[in-house]
């Protein structure tokens, strides 16, 4: 049971964005999708929560092909939330969780209470959206997706935006809903010592391709941030065996670097 | 966005009750209104009498009035056939057409989440006008029995064709896409309606039909927009809920079950019926499509819902007051001038007062 992207192609005219790509994310678990700019991170999980087809390759949901669904169906399932997501004017915390139930009928009040709970956000109901801070806003359009009740969600950058300790708030969150709701989690993530804190798995990009994919303290290693980011790093690890990266500088040229 | 502290229900309400009384009084006005002007009472008993009993050549909305509301009476008095058989048309396509196009500029406004897309600037408007000038240059202005059907068919034909233009293999139509090849339509429809009308020497008459007025409609005008526009609102309302998803951006709306394609598609297939009807019956009335949808939003809140129903009222209510004050300034006066002056400064005032459209 998992999401799972089969040697996933995605092409923009006669631009590759990914290229083979291949992962799956199981429930309960926090899967980062890490990698430079422009590796085609984006790209993969927009394939992924069917915003997009793929020019080649299958994504399925719990074995069945996740374009094969009715757009309900699917929207009960999987939820995926953009990097930068529209806040018409004037809707009201409340108001944008309750669009959450919008696959569902009839649309449980019961629900929305529950995610705005889980998200934090139950003192801000009745505020705009448009008037919150910038991880509170987070917040909201996360309890709109976990209104949406599904077994997996995806998320695109969703500390983009954030201070670290809004950064951490939103992680945290996500992380023990994966546990406690037996959510799968996979989100795009650029700062790797934010992805080791929330991740139990990366999966790596670089050019198109997946690179790396594996448990969290057996892919972040000095080599691993060399050969993908060009950054010289040293990567510690604290007594749980978490990885913490410390950046020294660019590596004069990433290019010399060996495939990995 | 959200002025006091009204749930958008009793806000909706409140504007559905006062476009309401707006359109019963403003329609009592008008219809007392015109070459001799009866009383309030004289209107009241008019129409508490019933219509005429319809002729021959009646519509089928007239033969539905009478079968409604007709007293049974066979001897009609003057005041009887000036209300039923001459004014009370007028009222009606004001009410159908400023509704209709209030509710296109909804649906457009709504799919591409642009305050500035309106049945006019996305190219229907033009479409109709191209056709209805190109009647008038074949067969003059005196034909205009077959005028509404070309302006219907040339607002919905230019609906397909920009929605055809904007469409991409593989992506489907995006909002930027339909604005720009809407912008452009309207420029080369604008530019050969124009080579016509100087061409064939029609440009009187052209400009007479282009100021829109309501100042000829009668019986089969009404009963002609009619269905039209009673399906087109009703399925705008069906689209209400998707079209509060669509609010959120593309991806979200997809991601919540949203068919965002068949959205756009359906939506502007019906802003192009309703502007079609609208336009066809009453001429190219501007203004109301782009401002109506922003007043209603802006007093009520952003829920399609209710955004709907309160814009068909609100547009009904602006157009047909806008035609009692043209016909007061004079006969000569085009509706659409007043809507302009009676709405602009009003949307003004809400923009001043009401913070956070964004």
């Amino acid at each position: 049971m998992s999401l799972h992207a089969n040697a996933i192609t995605v092409r923009y005219g006669k631009t590759l964005a990914v290229e083979g790509a291949s992962c799956a994310i199981a429930r309960a678990e926090v899967v980062g999708i890490i990698g430079p700019n422009g590796c085609g991170k984006s790209s993969l999980v927009r394939a992924m929560g069917a915003l997009l087809r793929p020019a080649d390759g299958l994504v399925t949901l719990d074995d069945a092909p996740v374009r094969s669904l009715g757009a309900r169906e699917r929207a009960r399932r999987l939820a995926v939330l953009p990097q930068a997501p529209v806040t018409p004017p004037g809707i009201t915390v409340v108001d944008l969780v309750r669009m959450g139930r919008a696959p569902h009928r009839p649309p449980h009040a019961a629900h929305v209470e529950r995610a705005m709970t889980d998200a934090d956000v139950l003192s801000l109901r009745d505020r705009p959206v448009s008037s919150l801070s910038g991880g509170e806003r987070q917040r909201a359009w996360i309890a709109m997706s976990l209104a949406q009740q599904t077994d997996y969600l995806l998320l695109d950058e969703p500390t983009a935006a954030l201070d670290v300790g809004h950064a951490i708030g939103v992680l945290d969150l996500v992380a023990r809903l994966a546990r406690e709701r037996s959510l799968g989690v996979g989100l795009v993530i650029h700062d790797l010592n934010l992805a080791a804190r929330a991740c139990t798995r990366l999966v790596a990009m670089r050019d198109g391709r997946v690179v790396a994919d594996g448990p969290t303290e057996d892919v972040l290693t000095s080599d691993f941030v060399r050969t993908v980011f060009g950054v010289e790093a040293s990567v510690e690890r604290d007594a749980s065996g978490r990885p913490t990266c410390r950046f020294e500088g660019v590596v004069p040229d990433p290019r010399a670097i060996s495939e990995v | 966005m959200t002025p006091g502290r009204l749930s958008s229900r009793l806000r909706g309400l409140i504007f559905i009750a006062v476009a309401l009384t707006v359109l019963a009084l403003v329609s009592v006005l008008s219809i007392r209104t015109g070459a001799s002007d009866l009383t309030t009472d004289q209107v009241l008993n008019a129409l508490g009498a019933g219509p005429p009993e319809p002729g021959a050549g009646a519509t089928w909305l007239e033969r539905a009035a009478w079968w409604v509301f007709g007293t049974g009476d066979n001897e009609p008095t003057p005041d009887q056939r000036i209300v039923w058989s001459l004014r009370l048309p007028r009222t009606l396509v004001a009410t159908l057409a400023g509704g209709a196009l209030a509710v296109s500029g909804v649906l457009l406004q709504g799919i591409m989440r642009n305050p500035l897309a309106a049945p006019n600037i996305v190219g229907l408007t033009s479409g109709a006008s191209l056709a209805a000038t190109l009647v008038i240059a074949a067969v003059g202005a005196g034909a205009s029995a077959a005028l509404p059907a070309w302006a219907f068919a040339g607002a919905v034909l230019t609906g397909l064709l920009v929605y055809g233009l904007s469409w991409q293999p593989g992506v489907g139509v995006t909002p930027i896409r339909l604005v720009l090849a809407g912008v452009a339509i309207t420029a080369i429809l604008s530019a050969v309606t124009t080579l016509v009308m100087i061409t064939t020497g029609s440009a009187q008459a052209v400009t007479l039909w282009m100021a829109g007025s309501l100042g000829a409609v009668s019986w089969p005008d009404a009963s002609a927009s009619l269905p039209y526009v009673g399906a087109g609102l009703a399925g705008a309302f069906l689209l209400a809920r998707s079209l509060d998803l669509m609010q959120l951006g593309e991806d979200s709306a997809a991601s919540l079950g949203t068919r965002v394609q068949w959205v756009r598609f359906g939506a502007i297939g019906l802003a192009s019926v309703l502007a079609g009807a609208a336009v066809a019956a009453a001429g190219p009335i501007g203004f109301v499509g782009l401002i109506v949808p922003h007043i209603t939003r802006m007093l009520i809140g952003p829920r399609h819902a209710w955004v709907i129903p309160c814009a068909a009222l609100g547009g009904a209510a602006l157009l047909t007051s806008a035609d009692l004050v043209a016909r007061a300034l004079s006969e000569q006066v085009p509706v659409g001038i007043v809507t302009a002056l009676l709405g602009g400064p009003y949307f003004l005032l809400l923009l001043y007062r009401v913070r956070a459209l964004g």
